[in-house]
């Protein structure tokens, strides 16, 4: 079960306001806190519950929240009011290209990411192979990461990233990884992940994907519910707008 | 437009005993469970740090003794002539303050990154404790630390210390340095990704600290010159007094050493924890 409860969440205006910015603010030679500044408000007053079993699509333009969303929903982002509970275990998935250790080994960045993503290490070994048998890198495996490609990068985390087995499962748009042959193998291996949660959430931009996979659809426009309900009728509205 | 503070953080409530599927991760934060897996994610990053240290350069781990080895050779030579001390005695002495004093930096230097370092991790993957990068780097430089002792214990008894079970006295000594290194090197992590200034600020402490310590120059010397409260305040040099004085004199270190080296990791400890709790719904902005 996943629950939000009047969630909002605002960026900070800068990322890290620096001292020198401080101390004019202070002397008043800086315009006021409260001049319009960078802030963005992501989300706005959503309340979502998605229960044990359902399989959820996330829909809406670029810039809409989607992404923002579900990381509040797996605790990346904190809200900046509202409530989040979530009941199980839960795991995310997106940004797969970041979050290497460069001058270590494909193995030991598998271990590393096996353990961050709450594995322990038994578990780990006992599915290296497997995880190593799917990206296919064989003996790249060895070489420190910082001469892979792009693709490898990707795929070297897919791997791992999918030989966990949540219970709610965050999904953020398809995955590009490698080749069309592997695009293939890839998405099996999601949907075998997929079958194995209780509780989907999935981001994408595809109708078409978001009706094969989910009973129902969220709409968010500018960080706020634009329509929840079966996603047949969530993404036909969609679709009629955007057109 | 100032930032809201989040009302209620994210729960996650346990799923129900019994019902847990091979490879689920589930571990109840503040578990006990939970602590160990922060340990073992910590122990192996900081794994892959020191064999990244270690195998880049050409003589290796021997880097890691031999340039506190040489500085405390140069040191040792000009301020025994100085303070009319026989290198005999300064040498070890200067040796191992300075190998100690290298780990409290590496913790303040390296904590400066420790958040940034992990960028990729902290905004892709939750329920890692954020404990865990900082405790990161105080593993790294506490390898190093070792490394050095074992040095030290060399250079002391190739200049004729003795070696006794009053050594077994600077373990405690020992963990208190590394609780003293995490708890600060916490407090860096948060301070300098809230305030990237504050790398600047903290440079210049840290160098001021070195020069309030007796670290190249006897304890006495402060003594004699009025300076006796720079020790009194210095926590520093109460915590390598606990290692200072079972290794270098084969004695038993005085109980306002131990007394105030409690009291500052108390207040250090508490001072992490507090930060940590204020940077934790904050912590990704501010990346």
């Amino acid at each position: 079960m996943v629950e939000l409860t009047s969630v909002s969440l605002t960026f900070p205006a800068q990322k890290a306001r620096s001292l020198r910015e401080r101390i004019s603010r202070a002397l008043g030679a800086a315009p006021p806190d409260d001049a319009p500044t960078s802030a963005v408000t992501a989300l706005r007053d959503i309340g979502i519950r998605i229960e044990r079993g359902e399989r959820v699509g996330i829909i809406g333009f670029n810039g809409a929240g989607k992404t923002t969303l579900l990381k509040v929903m797996c605790g990346i982002y904190a809200p900046s009011t509202g409530r989040v509970v979530v009941d199980g275990d839960i795991a995310c998935l997106f940004e797969l290209a970041t979050g290497f250790e460069m001058e270590a080994s494909g193995w030991d960045n598998m271990m590393t990411r096996g353990l961050l993503l709450g594995l322990s290490r038994g578990e780990i070994r006992d599915r290296m192979r497997d995880i190593a048998e799917f990206t296919e890198l064989g003996a790249a495996l060895e070489r420190p990461v910082k001469t892979y490609s792009a693709g490898m990068f990707v795929r070297l985390a897919f791997a791992v990233s999918t030989a966990i087995s949540p219970d709610v499962l965050l999904l953020d748009e398809v995955i590009a990884a490698g080749d069309v042959r592997f695009q293939d193998k890839a998405r099996r291996r999601l949907e075998e992940m997929v079958d194995r949660a209780s509780l989907l959430v999935l981001v994408s931009h595809s109708m078409e994907t978001v009706r094969q996979m989910c009973r129902r659809a969220i709409w968010l426009h500018d960080g706020c519910v634009r329509m929840d309900g079966a996603a047949d009728e969530v993404t036909s509205a969609y679709e009629r707008l955007s057109s | 437009m100032s930032e809201a503070a989040p009302t209620i953080a994210p729960t996650v409530t346990p799923r129900p005993a019994g019902g847990r599927p091979p490879g689920s991760s589930q571990r109840r934060f503040g578990s006990r469970q939970a602590h160990l897996h922060t340990f073992s994610i910590a122990w192996q990053l900081a794994r892959l740090d020191v064999l990244r240290r270690y195998t880049a350069t050409m003589l290796g781990l021997v880097w890691a003794v031999l340039s506190p080895l040489l500085m405390s050779a140069v040191i040792g030579i000009v301020f025994s002539n100085l303070f009319g001390m026989p290198l005999r005695e300064f040498l070890p002495y200067v040796f191992l303050n300075l190998t100690l004093w290298a780990f409290f930096a590496a913790c303040v230097d390296s904590g400066a990154i420790a958040f940034l370092a992990a960028e990729g991790y902290i905004k892709q993957i939750a329920k890692v404790s954020f404990y865990t990068y900082p405790l990161r780097m105080v593993l790294a430089a506490f390898f190093t630390l070792l490394l050095g002792l074992i040095a030290v214990a060399v250079v002391v008894v190739l200049l004729g210390g003795r070696v006794s079970a009053m050594w077994l006295l600077a373990v405690p000594g020992l963990l208190s340095w590394l609780a003293f290194g995490f708890a600060v090197c916490t407090l860096s992590a948060v301070l300098n990704t809230a305030l990237r200034d504050f790398q600047y600020l903290q440079t210049v402490g840290v160098q001021a600290l070195f020069y309030a310590t007796p670290i190249m120059f006897p304890t006495l010397l402060l003594v004699q010159h009025d300076l006796g409260w720079l020790l009194t305040w210095n926590p520093i040099y109460h915590l390598m007094m606990l290692i200072r004085v079972p290794i270098l004199y084969n004695d038993v270190p005085e109980l306002s050493h131990y007394v105030a080296s409690a009291l500052s990791l108390s207040f250090f400890m508490s001072c992490a924890v507090f930060a940590m709790r204020i940077a934790r719904p904050r912590l990704v902005f501010w990346l």
